[in-house]
């Protein structure tokens, strides 16, 4: 039989992966509290070896392997897990962990520094044996022949007592050549003395082979501690010989073969094991359920709707009957959704080490609390949440947190503290970074917003605490005195709030002076369902996401007015707002019914990437939650729209993506041009202006 | 009636490979993640051979075996054990506890299915 | 260069069909012309309905439409070509094919018929000076005394402004 091994080298690698975190936070603990559970930490590394030589991945199997030994070593008491040996393993994680990265996407990269890695890591270890981890067990190269041999076998009493059974052994060497087997019977006790568990019985046997000595051997290889055993070779054709035996016996008197019955009595147990097990699924058959559910909501959504215009009394069973398959559809829905749902802790449990490297390099001394490991969102949003919040941890020690000592001026303890939780909330899932450092500087922000032509020195002073902590995520703000190592390199502030809208979600900022800052990202639970309000604009439904729209208001004539330059701005409770129509953005104007008359439509006040503004729309729909279909499959990306939805009717409504309309709007001339806080200068200018007047 | 395995790994691609050559080959099989749940399962159905790993969380390979044998349906049932060291202490330890014979890993499914073949009748 | 190896491609492509997988046309007409495309192509016939339409596309992109969950794109040909615009009528008819993992829908006036056209049938297109882009065409066919005009859908699409043009690329790399 041959097998495909490439069949469950994937489920080793997320495997390996998974033990790489319980390996690393195992180490951070051990570095933290000086102590942890050693044998858990190298059992994952065990398991690692283990599963990589397997498999076929000998370089991690033999680096592994090192790794391995250190641990039992130290596990073991033999090794003092000294501050250098933790920081040596927890390197070593790392390369293991590139290796299982590499194997993963397929690139032979030997990670950088694994061979000095090994180096140092054998200098702990007198003797490593690197050998015994990596390849199979010998095999016999003598060159066998056929030939007589002579074998006895007398198992001590005790051999049943392994699960070794004599017959099986006599059935194996059967297998190997011709076979004449003589059993003793007198070492049999009286039936009244017979023990039933013990064995009493001795073979000899006569067995002509061409097999070699070694697989003769191998048969014993079980038993070997548990029997006499001597081969000996009769008709030799070679003189080769070997004899394992303490002692040898050629006697032989009984012809009966007997042998213990295995009495065995075992429950029958119809219960099925309460186990939980899990099952390892591709993720594309799960996306499949998702897709088909999607299809299944949208048609239950079309027969809800055909039902409705039924008449109640003569088709009460049918209506009857959609109302419950309405229900049956949702739930379906949701325990679909929950199959790809994992707990956020796979992202949380890679801070530990973050924020101790991160704290290390820059010699600051921070604790991690984190809360809400548990909460469940989408695997993909997870696994893309990742990084900006990576970063957004990366940050609060580098900027937030203070060194030590100037902690202890300003009267805090010099160990500074990070806060990760998380939370359901509505239909999301909110994650706050909260730190109690520095916090941020308004005026340090706003005289760099200001040299970089952001904010005039009049209009800065009118800006609240949000809108000017906002500016940490424009691309190329850096509030640091000077770049350090650690928040010089990789993504910046604009990435991480770009990949947070990407996924649907938002930030926010909170911060005060010397308390600290607190990041709060809210995220959609799943990608593939968006909680929507939809709008009618002239014949045609659009869909908002819901996250975005603060409120919806029916303007008056006098509350809109237009700049210099065409733009123009709302005046809600006294806070402008530039206004886009809709219909002119996304040129649908001959079929509308609202274009000038402001008071005829209805205005939806949106924010995204922290700005806000007014859109103008015909009606306001209802709230719906929609199934987000890709429109890129078939087409292009279209400027302004994110996806699309099927609506109960079955015809297809776009859903909105808003950073995308306010830049179609800026093309278009419809919306300030110069930033985004343009339009809301020229407003309060203008306000500034009529007041004078007045 | 095939016969029933039971494979006890806390490792899922080595039960998954364990469990798949298995059933290729016409066996059932059980599975288990560590020695507690190994013990429960073993218990709650009829198990004709055993193959566990040594290292496990919760309850080890040892520990189980020697749990099994303590039982009057497993104290006979073959029982073989994983192990990555090819040294005899883990051998011996084993034997000591009651395990049949071993297995040393890094194996293929020719060679597990070959050892089962040693320690029970097809 | 891109342009010209996907020219090459195509080219060999038709060959290959023709010979290959024999030459069955699906023909459609559009005012007044008959035009065929390789049946191979067509994914299905559907009757029209309005589709919704796409913020500032071009014209000739009618909307999108689901198509048991999945979003297609709508192509009026007429407009297309450049054509006198008709009102859509019960014969109008949306042709679905799958062109480089595509769907995409195309409205035409009619479907006439499934035709088998060998390659002694096949000519070279000759200049038209119509609307229609002489790239487009495969070539012609006569058969019954009727001249097809057999078109290059995916040379047809490519030109549609349907994918971005850093995707075509890609693609065009990949295969060559």
């Amino acid at each position: 039989m041959t097998i495909d091994m490439a069949q469950f080298q994937l489920t080793f690698l997320e495997e390996a992966a998974e033990h790489l975190v319980d390996l690393e936070s195992g180490l951070l603990e051990l570095e933290q509290h000086g102590q942890t559970d050693m044998s858990a930490i190298f059992r994952a590394a065990h398991s690692i070896k283990g599963g990589a030589a397997t498999f076929g991945f000998e370089s991690i199997a033999e680096f592994t392997h090192v790794v391995e030994f250190v641990l039992e070593k130290a596990r073991d008491g033999e090794l003092k897990p000294t501050e250098e040996l933790t920081s040596q393993l927890l390197q070593s994680v790392d390369i293991i962990s590139e290796m299982v990265k590499a194997v993963r996407e397929g690139t032979d990269v030997t990670p950088e520094g694994r061979e000095d890695c090994l180096a140092a890591l054998q200098g702990y270890i007198e003797n490593p044996d690197r050998g015994t981890a990596v390849g199979l067990e010998p095999t016999s190269t003598s060159s066998p022949e056929s030939r007589l041999l002579q074998i006895t076998f007398k198992p001590k009493p005790s051999m049943p007592a392994t699960g070794s059974d004599a017959a099986n052994i006599i059935r194996e060497l059967a297998n190997l050549g011709e076979i004449e087997v003589s059993c003793h019977t007198d070492e049999v006790p009286l039936l009244s003395d017979i023990d039933p568990e013990k064995m009493y019985l001795s073979w000899d046997i006569q067995l002509s082979t061409d097999a070699t000595t070694e697989e003769i051997e191998d048969v014993f290889v079980f038993v070997e501690d548990d029997a006499e055993i001597s081969i000996e070779t009769r008709a030799a054709v070679q003189s080769e010989q070997q004899s394992k035996s303490k002692e040898s016996e050629t006697s032989t008197t009984g012809k009966s073969e007997e042998k213990p019955k295995q009495q065995i009595n075992k429950k029958e147990n119809a219960e099925a094991n309460k186990e939980s097990i899990f099952i390892r699924v591709a993720i594309d058959k799960v996306d499949q359920l998702i897709n088909l559910i999607g299809e299944l909501v949208t048609t239950n959504a079309m027969v809800e709707q055909c039902s409705k215009k039924l008449d109640a009394d003569e088709n009460q069973t049918l209506k009857s009957a959609v109302v419950e398959m309405s229900s049956h559809t949702r739930n379906l829905q949701e325990a679909i959704m929950g199959i790809r749902m994992m707990p956020i802790d796979f992202a949380f449990s890679r801070f530990p080490r973050t924020v101790r490297d991160t704290a290390s390099k820059l010699g600051k001394q921070v604790n991690l609390e984190t809360t809400g490991n548990q909460t469940e969102l989408d695997k993909t949003v997870i696994e893309k949440i990742v990084d900006p919040l990576t970063h957004l941890v990366r940050n609060a020690v580098d900027h937030g947190i203070e060194l030590p000592e100037r902690r202890q001026e300003c009267g805090k303890p010099a160990e500074g503290t990070i806060k990760i939780s998380a939370y359901h909330r509505g239909g999301n899932v909110v994650i706050e970074i909260q730190d109690d450092g520095a916090g941020l500087n308004r005026e340090k922000i706003l005289k760099k917003a200001i040299e970089k032509e952001l904010i005039t020195t009049e209009t800065a002073a009118d800006l609240s605490d949000e809108d000017v902590w906002n500016f940490i995520f424009d691309s190329g703000f850096s509030t640091a005195d000077k770049v350090t190592d650690v928040s010089g390199r990789g993504v910046g502030m604009d990435v991480v709030r770009k990949n947070i809208q990407a996924l649907g979600g938002a930030v926010h900022i909170q911060s005060e002076i010397e308390k600290g800052t607190c990041f709060t990202v809210s995220l959609p639970l799943t990608l593939a369902i968006v909680d929507g309000m939809a709008l009618r604009l002239g014949r045609e439904t659009y869909i908002i996401p819901i996250l975005n729209i603060i409120e919806s208001i029916r303007l008056q004539p006098e509350q809109c007015r237009t700049m210099q330059d065409g733009v123009e701005i709302v005046d809600i409770r006294g806070e402008y707002f530039p206004l886009l129509r809709l219909s002119e953005v996304f040129g649908t104007t001959e079929e509308n019914t609202t274009s000038q008359d402001i008071n005829a439509g209805i205005t939806v006040v949106v924010e995204s990437d922290q700005t806000r503004l007014a859109l103008q729309v015909d009606e306001l729909l209802g709230e719906h939650q929609v199934v987000i279909k890709n429109v890129e499959d078939n087409y292009r990306k279209i400027q302004g729209i994110s996806g699309a939805t099927i609506l109960g009717d079955g015809r297809v409504a776009f859903i909105i993506d808003l950073s995308g309309l306010v830049k179609l709007a800026r093309e278009n001339g419809r919306f300030a041009k110069a930033s985004k806080f343009g339009a809301l200068k020229m407003a309060q200018t203008t306000q500034r202006q009529e007041e004078v007047a007045a | 009636m095939s016969k029933t395995i039971l494979t006890v790994d806390d490792s899922i691609s080595i039960r998954q490979m364990v469990a798949f050559t298995l059933k290729q080959a016409g066996f059932n099989v059980v599975e288990a993640s560590d020695g507690e749940q190994g013990l429960q399962v073993a218990r709650n159905n009829s198990v004709d051979l055993i193959i566990t790993d040594l290292n496990m969380p919760n309850m080890d390979g040892l520990q189980m075996i020697q749990n099994l044998r303590g039982d009057a349906a497993y104290k006979f049932t073959p029982i073989l054990m994983l192990t990555t060291e090819s040294d005899d202490t883990k051998k011996m330890a084993g034997k000591q506890a009651g395990a049949t014979g071993w297995l040393v890993k890094p194996f293929n499914p020719e060679q597990l299915l070959k050892v089962i073949n040693k320690v029970m009748a097809a | 260069m891109n342009q010209q190896v996907q020219e090459t491609s195509s080219n060999e492509e038709m060959l290959a069909d023709t010979v290959i997988n024999g030459n069955q046309f699906l023909t459609f007409t559009l005012q007044e012309e008959t035009y065929g495309v390789d049946i191979l192509k067509v994914q299905e016939i559907r009757g029209w309905s309005e589709p919704t339409p796409i913020p500032n596309a071009p014209e000739f992109i009618r909307g999108v439409m689901n198509l048991r969950g999945e979003i297609v794109p709508i192509l009026d040909m007429r407009r297309r070509f450049q054509m006198d615009e008709t009102s859509f009528t019960k014969y109008t008819v949306i042709v679905v094919v799958n062109v480089r993992e595509r769907t995409i829908g195309m409205t035409v006036d009619a479907v006439s018929d499934v035709m088998d056209i060998t390659v002694e049938d096949m000519k070279d297109a000759p200049d038209f000076g119509t609307s229609i882009d002489a790239s487009f065409i495969r070539g012609l066919a006569a058969s019954e005394e009727k001249m097809v005009i057999l078109l290059d859908i995916d040379a047809m699409l490519q030109s549609c402004e349907l994918v971005d043009l850093d995707k075509i690329v890609e693609k065009t790399e990949a295969t060559v």
